[in-house]
């Protein structure tokens, strides 16, 4: 019998700082130790991350499955465990277990467009989306990437996004809450830009993640847009301890967005207990 | 299966014909009463009246280590807790037998909780019908009652000078193997009298809810100003989370250094603000009529609805213990009214 308690050993490749600031943020691309240890995951799945003797978090697995010798997870520098994570040096040791969490049904959108609007750090959930459409271009139309932040130096994935904007892989939007100086992208909230860049409905995916505030206004403005409730998903976090259900601290009415969720459809969503 | 009469005089002798095992019984201490490994047969006390604690810990203890560890710098050496020895938890009251029941759902259904699983399977439950049901016990409105039998191995009734042995499982008819020399086979006569008892207690009991459609009926009162209420009052102690049988709710701790240490459970409370705030601060139960609400809704609408089990069995300690006087009862009342 497998114990869901254990994690396994990884170790970090490879460090990317994406944001400076009081609440840094790095991407770690990590490698799973032992090759019977990996595991298989799909775009919207979690894993724990963490290091033994401080703690583990509840982190968003943000590579694509198609990248097979390595996982990323970009993790914002927040509380203990992140702010030890931040510590580490490339070649260090860290634990995973997982994958929790229902992913995106990615394979159902075989053909249809999909669409991202991100915020902030939610933009991590998002990226092995963006990666596994892009890896699979030929099953999937075409991309299109909203995402905003506070400022500039606020973007996560700043050139991969620009290097899609050169190669064409995605349309991709960019905005920034407020003007700064050598912008020359849009500046506006992610919610109002998505009125502007007024993407079409039609054979098209919206995922959005981003804060809460963020994600209730998108969702209404896709509504406006005319987009229908199953073409619209969303994927959430609470506080997790267990990532399997029992500890009860991630629960949303009946819901645990452990292993329940985190990728609600919006007619899921709708249904989620006011608590959320 | 099959019935014994065991004489009042040879409880202790019963007690270590059960041979090595870790045997965990009802004691006195501090004014409390408390489930306690006893190293000494004739410690286990069956007249203690009121039962403070649960013996919930004998299969989820407050504290378990997960696994212990040591970072070797390029590796990590892990592990995993402890072995189980057999156990027998004597004295154990009905509904406290029924909430094990309640509980191994939630540990064993999607992910199997081997910590949880591995206690349970070592443990045998010995309960002891309840003569004198106390002022707060509303175990009937729960589907119980003092001779209740769900989650037990053996039920023991007092019929006078002797208990009312009943093996009600595999597991209970095994641990009788070796004792069954030091009982009586029990008549037709001592059944009927284990019979009147239980009648007798269960006319003893005062306090009822009423719970059909409760689980549809909470949902409707979310928003109802009578939840603020119950919050203004409440003290976010938790008390009547840790005496409560079916209550589940943990956190995880390191404890040590990077280099040694352990991972532990640790019994956490949903009445607590820390329980749920995120790392940003961030917090959706946010004040105490948030949290009381969910711990009543998870209760009396979640559990059942996943589980299977309404994730309380009656036992009315969180009535009793605490400090400001809410009262369950009440408050499930309360909803009914709003309802009707």
């Amino acid at each position: 019998m497998s114990n869901p308690y254990i994690p396994v050993q990884a170790v970090v490749k490879d460090l990317r700082q994406e944001t400076d600031g009081a609440r840094p943020i790095k991407t770690f691309t990590v490698e799973i130790k032992d090759k019977k240890d990996k595991f298989k995951f799909s775009p919207g799945q979690c894993a724990m991350v963490g290091i033994p003797g401080v703690g583990e978090s509840m982190i968003s697995i943000c590579s694509s499955p198609t990248q097979k010798k390595y996982m990323q997870f970009s993790i914002m520098q927040m509380g203990k465990v992140t702010s030890a994570l931040h510590e580490l040096d490339k070649g260090e040791m860290i634990t995973v277990r997982g994958p929790y969490g229902k992913p995106f049904p990615i394979d159902e959108w075989k053909g249809k467009k999909i669409l991202t609007i991100g915020g902030g750090i939610g933009q991590a959930p998002l990226r092995p989306i963006i990666n596994y459409v892009r890896d699979n271009a030929k099953n999937y139309g075409a991309l299109s990437i909203i995402y905003g932040a506070r400022s500039p130096q606020d973007l996560v994935f700043l050139s991969e996004l620009e290097g899609m904007k050169k190669d064409k892989s995605a349309k991709v939007h960019l905005t920034v809450d407020a003007e700064a100086p050598d912008w020359k992208g849009n500046v506006g909230f992610v919610p109002n830009y998505l009125m502007d860049v007024k993407p079409s409905p039609k054979n098209t995916i919206a995922i959005t993640c981003g804060p809460p505030i963020m994600i209730k206004f998108v969702l209404q403005n896709l509504k406006k847009l005319g987009f229908e409730d199953d073409q619209i998903f969303t994927t959430l976090e609470n506080r997790m301890k267990c990532g399997i259900g029992k500890c009860g601290k991630c629960n949303v009415g009946g819901v645990y967005v452990c292993k329940d969720g985190p990728v609600f459809s919006y007619a899921q969503f709708k249904e989620l207990h006011p608590d959320f | 299966m099959d019935n014994y009469l065991l004489q009042k005089s040879k409880l202790t002798e019963f007690l270590t014909s059960l041979g090595d095992v870790n045997l965990i019984a009802p004691v006195a201490a501090n004014g409390t009463t408390r489930f306690e490994l006893i190293e000494n047969a004739a410690k286990a006390k069956l007249d203690l009246e009121d039962y403070t604690a649960s013996p919930k810990k004998v299969v989820f203890p407050q504290t378990e280590t997960l696994f212990a560890f040591r970072n070797k710098g390029d590796s990590l050496d892990i592990e995993e807790g402890e072995e189980i020895a057999p156990t027998v938890v004597f004295g154990i009251r009905p509904c406290d037998a029924k909430s094990f029941v309640v509980l191994d759902p939630l540990f064993n259904k999607d992910f199997e909780d081997p910590y949880y699983k591995k206690r349970r399977d070592a443990t045998v439950l010995i309960g002891q019908a309840c003569a004198e049901p106390t002022n707060r016990c509303f175990c009937p409105s729960l589907g119980g009652s003092p001779g209740g039998t769900e989650g037990l191995d053996i039920l023991m009734t007092d019929i006078g000078n002797d208990y009312f042995l009943e093996v009600l499982s595999e597991k209970g008819k095994k641990l009788m193997n070796g004792s069954a020399g030091v009982c009586a086979a029990a008549a037709a006569a001592d059944n009927a009298k284990k019979e009147k008892a239980l009648e007798q207690s269960l006319g003893k009991i005062k306090r009822q809810v009423d719970l059909k459609q409760m689980h549809e009926m909470l949902p409707k009162t979310f928003e109802d100003k009578m939840w603020k209420e119950v919050g203004n009052s409440c003290i976010g102690c938790g008390i009547c989370t840790y005496n409560c049988p079916t209550c589940h709710c943990f956190d995880i701790q390191d404890e040590g250094s990077t280099y040694q240490g352990r991972r532990l459970r640790v019994w956490d409370a949903c009445m607590y603000p820390e329980f749920t705030v995120h790392a940003s601060g961030e917090n959706p139960r946010h004040d105490r009529s948030t949290r009381i609400r969910n711990r009543i809704m998870h209760k009396f609408t979640f559990y059942p609805n996943n589980l299977g089990h309404i994730s309380c069995v009656g036992c009315g300690r969180c009535i009793e213990l605490c400090p400001v006087n809410e009262d369950l009862i009440e408050i499930l009342n309360k909803v009914r009214a709003i309802n009707e």
